[in-house]
């Protein structure tokens, strides 16, 4: 294209943010237009006389109004100057700490790349630790994994993911926080919580608030993958939320109606499920060659009343590797992660636990579903025999113990004595006061105390959960020093 | 319908000129098929003096059943026709638009090339022309971008 | 009699009685001898008794006086033995007594001296540190002056390289942003000019030379054939 040669096209029709060019005959698909107002917009589809063109910058569109064509196509330009920053899906800084410091040598990369092969992808063998006990042990996550996360409204997930992403400190992972089409507030708040603690240095934000065009949240995915693919060919490994794939797909709804798009299931357009699952499988553990390092992608969607059997929810089960239910119900019983772990389930977490945690949390599984079997049984009569006592009684323990607070990190090996020591004759006649009052100390007796010490180590080298239990009844002494109970009850 | 299309185009040059006198020339027609004398037509003189001049035959093609389907018909063929869309500094009036239309038939050898004229005073002088979406500017100012270096040249001359 | 005879179970009791009758007889005469026997035995016995306690008696008394005798002459060696251990033991103290004392004074000599010997070579040991002390203060200060200059030469040096290399750098900074500062301006001129050419000639220029304008325009997209 030489400097006074251009390919232009005039609007036919335009409505809302959706506007018809003619002309423009070599333009392709996901090239930049711009109008005469400086107008910016993307090439939608483009039929036999028509280009179909969404608008991303607001503003009144004419009839015949031109619209010249960019050189550039949809793309964002990602750098390490990205980290501690909040941006829009176009790469414009949003948190007013001034601009971006670009250099030449940044590249600018396509918002639509298609998802990488099965030769560039590596079997997942390494946990993704999370800091929080109950996902860790019995629902554990491998690095490269996609979790659904699912659940009421007001049922903790957006406090469960600043976790996540709070305990990721210092391990080198880099987090991207991707906010579809949440209000200005709840991103601001977010931008400050994770400042407050000290999260923010390793964290993209890729925001867009809900007063915005359609398409500029439509793109917001779209780049968190861009953004996360150029870390993870760096070798990184990558944390990427998608909070929220529900809002995501709305306004992918209200796109395609506009433009005359047949409505499907729920009115939603029949290409719904390639819209999120071309998203997802940009995420996996990759091989050396093609960069090596991982996406570990949570994408989130809001249920209703936890009606899971709707059409995005299902659609969106089947494309990840496991999901995690998080009821409202819980959380106001008091159980934080508000995660229902008799319904949640992770398909590759397995492979990636050693052999202890296996074993722990198959015991601790076996326990709760027995532990269900005989509540009902426990309503109705008084008088019940010891060794159901017993599980239920295990069963009250284990709750209290994977309670946890928001921002707090617990480290593996702790994690797996706690959920060991239900097992230990010293805890078969506690209840959940006990726990409830000594967790704390508990968990600083085994991370100061130099006796209990040597268990911690020594976990790496034990091989069955057996061994475990074993060592820690030795350190019921002690524990029942540290934490006196009155024995009055 | 070529004829019909063909005696049209003879005197339009451009696209906004084509679109009114279709409209004044279907409301007379429809004035005299369905119309009584009550109704009058806001037209200027030119509009009548280029009505008047449409020949006999031509108004004898239309006939109260075909008189829809053949606006149909040329309103189609009108979008398909060659247009080509011109950047004047100025607003042609109907004798400089005759001028220039004739004089672009002539040059590309169109003689139903149809001018889409538009207004843009940020060209200084001269035209610039789109032709199947591609834009090129033929104006004074990009000759003079073309020779910024020239001219700069030109005014150092006159500094110290 | 004849009743007896004619009896004979009678008869056999008389028998057996007649014989016990004998056999006790018997009894009583053994026993007689016996007692009598014994009662000899014991005599003897008193008798014998008698004597040997009276050789007993005699034979204690006579050790009993050989003991004291003993006892005596054993008393009287030791204190003799006595008396002469005291003799040799006063006589021992006082000689190492006397030998002590020989000692005591002599080392208080020594004592005496080897002080006298220290007092001399401390004051010795004092002003020879005075000196040497003296000499390394102005050794130090030497050096410490060396360093210092060579130090100021060093630091003049690098502070005037760094502003070298502060000014070249802010010098060019300079250039560059004059050099933008200038394109913005001939851009400006352009504008400019671009500006007041499209006013003189939108006001000034005849409706011919513009529509020879844009024949030529036009002509110029046929030789490039931008229109077919």
């Amino acid at each position: 294209m030489n400097n006074q040669q251009n390919e232009v096209g005039y609007v036919v029709s335009s409505r809302n943010f959706l506007v018809q060019l003619d002309g423009l005959p070599s333009i392709k698909i996901n090239d930049m237009v711009q109008s005469e107002t400086n107008l910016r917009g993307w090439v939608n589809s483009v039929s036999e006389t028509q280009v179909e063109v969404l608008m991303v910058d607001e503003g009144t569109i004419k009839p015949k109004q031109q619209f010249k064509r960019l050189s550039s196509r949809l793309g964002v330009m990602v750098g390490d100057y990205l980290m501690g920053r909040a941006v829009n899906p176009l790469g414009v800084p949003i948190d007013g700490k001034g601009l971006l410091s670009k250099t030449q040598a940044n590249p600018v990369m396509e918002l639509d790349a298609e998802a990488p092969g099965i030769e560039s992808r590596e079997f997942i063998k390494t946990q993704f630790l999370t800091g929080i006990t109950l996902i860790d042990t019995l629902i554990p996550l491998g690095q490269g994994q996609r979790e659904l996360v699912l659940g009421d409204t007001h049922s903790g997930k957006t406090g469960f993911l600043i976790d996540i992403i709070v305990n990721q400190k210092n391990t080198g992972t880099i987090c991207i926080l991707a906010l579809v089409g949440k209000p200005a507030v709840t991103v601001r708040n977010l931008i400050d919580t994770l400042r407050l603690n000290k999260a923010l240095d390793y964290t993209v934000i890729i925001a867009t608030s809900s007063s915005e065009p359609a398409p500029l949240i439509f793109l917001t995915p779209k780049t968190a993958f861009t953004v996360a693919e150029y870390f993870q060919k760096k070798g990184k490994d990558v944390l990427l939320i998608l909070d929220d794939l529900g809002s995501h797909a709305k306004i992918h709804r209200e796109i395609a109606l506009l433009g005359n798009k047949s409505p499907g299931r729920e009115s939603y357009p029949g290409d719904i499920f390639y819209q999120h699952a071309h998203l997802l499988e940009r995420a996996g553990n990759f091989t050396p060659k093609y960069g090596g390092g991982s996406i570990t992608a949570l994408p989130v969607i809001e249920l209703n009343l936890t009606d899971f059997t709707t059409l995005i929810p299902t659609n969106l089960m089947s494309m990840t590797d496991g999901h995690l239910l998080f009821k409202a119900g819980l959380r106001s019983q008091g159980q934080i992660p508000a995660v229902d772990i008799s319904l949640s389930v992770s398909r590759v977490g397995r492979q990636t636990q050693d052999h202890v945690n296996n074993l722990l949390s198959t015991r601790i599984r076996q326990v709760l579903s027995q532990a269900s079997d005989l509540e009902t049984i426990s309503r109705f009569s008084s008088e019940l025999p010891p060794q159901t006592q017993l599980i239920l009684r295990q069963r009250e323990l284990i709750m209290e113990i994977l309670k946890q607070e928001p921002l707090t990190a617990i480290p593996k090996q702790i994690q797996s004595i706690l959920l060991a020591l239900p097992f230990t004759t010293f805890f078969q006649d506690k209840n959940r006061r006990f726990i409830e009052k000594y967790k704390q100390i508990i968990i600083e007796a085994f991370q100061k105390n130099p006796t209990l010490l040597p268990i911690t180590k020594a976990i790496n080298t034990l091989r069955t959960d057996d061994e475990l239990i074993k060592l820690l009844e030795g350190a019921g002494g002690i524990l029942s020093k540290l934490c006196p109970t009155q024995k009055a009850n | 319908m070529e004829e019909i299309l063909n005696i049209i185009l003879k005197n339009t040059y451009s696209l906004s000129q084509l679109k009114h006198r279709l409209r004044i020339l279907k409301s007379n027609l429809l004035k005299t098929f369905f119309g009584g004398e009550n109704q009058t037509l806001n037209s200027t003189t030119q509009d009548l003096n280029w009505l008047e001049s449409l020949p006999e035959n031509f108004y004898r093609k239309f006939t109260k059943d075909n008189i829809y389907q053949i606006f149909a018909d040329l309103e189609k063929k009108i979008s398909n026709l060659p247009t080509l869309a011109m950047y004047l500094t100025f607003e042609p009036n109907d004798t400089t638009l005759y001028q220039v239309g004739s004089v672009a038939r002539k040059t590309f050898n169109y003689p139903s090339l149809i001018l889409d004229i538009k207004l843009d005073p940020n060209l200084i002088a001269g035209a610039a022309l789109v032709w199947k979406g591609v834009y090129k500017d033929y104006s004074l100012r990009a000759k003079v971008e073309n020779r910024k270096a020239e001219i700069i040249e030109g005014f150092k001359k006159y500094l110290k | 009699m004849s009743d007896l005879l004619q009896n004979p179970i009678s008869l056999i009791l008389a028998i057996i009685t007649a014989i016990t009758f004998l056999l006790y007889l018997r009894e009583y005469n053994k026993r007689r001898n016996l007692e009598s026997e014994g009662d000899k035995f014991l005599q003897d016995i008193k008798k014998k008794g008698w004597e040997n306690l009276h050789q007993s008696i005699k034979k204690s008394q006579e050790i009993l006086g050989e003991a004291e005798l003993e006892g005596i002459k054993v008393i009287a060696g030791s204190e003799v033995e006595l008396s002469k251990l005291e003799n040799e033991y006063s006589k021992k103290l006082s000689q190492s007594l006397e030998t002590s004392r020989r000692n005591i004074d002599a080392a208080q000599n020594k004592l005496m001296q080897f002080m006298a010997d220290l007092q001399k070579k401390s004051a010795e040991f004092e002003e020879a540190s005075k000196v040497s002390g003296q000499q390394r203060i102005n050794q130090l200060f030497d050096k410490v002056e060396n360093k210092l200059s060579d130090f100021l030469v060093q630091t003049a040096q690098k502070t005037s390289s760094s502003i070298e290399l502060e000014l070249k750098a802010s010098r060019q900074l300079i250039d560059t942003y004059k050099n933008g500062q200038l394109k913005l301006i001939d851009e400006n001129i352009i504008t400019m000019m671009e500006q007041t050419l499209s006013l003189v000639l939108g006001k000034k220029m005849s409706l011919n030379d513009q529509l020879d304008l844009v024949y030529e325009a036009l002509e110029k997209a046929k030789i490039e054939k931008f229109i077919a």
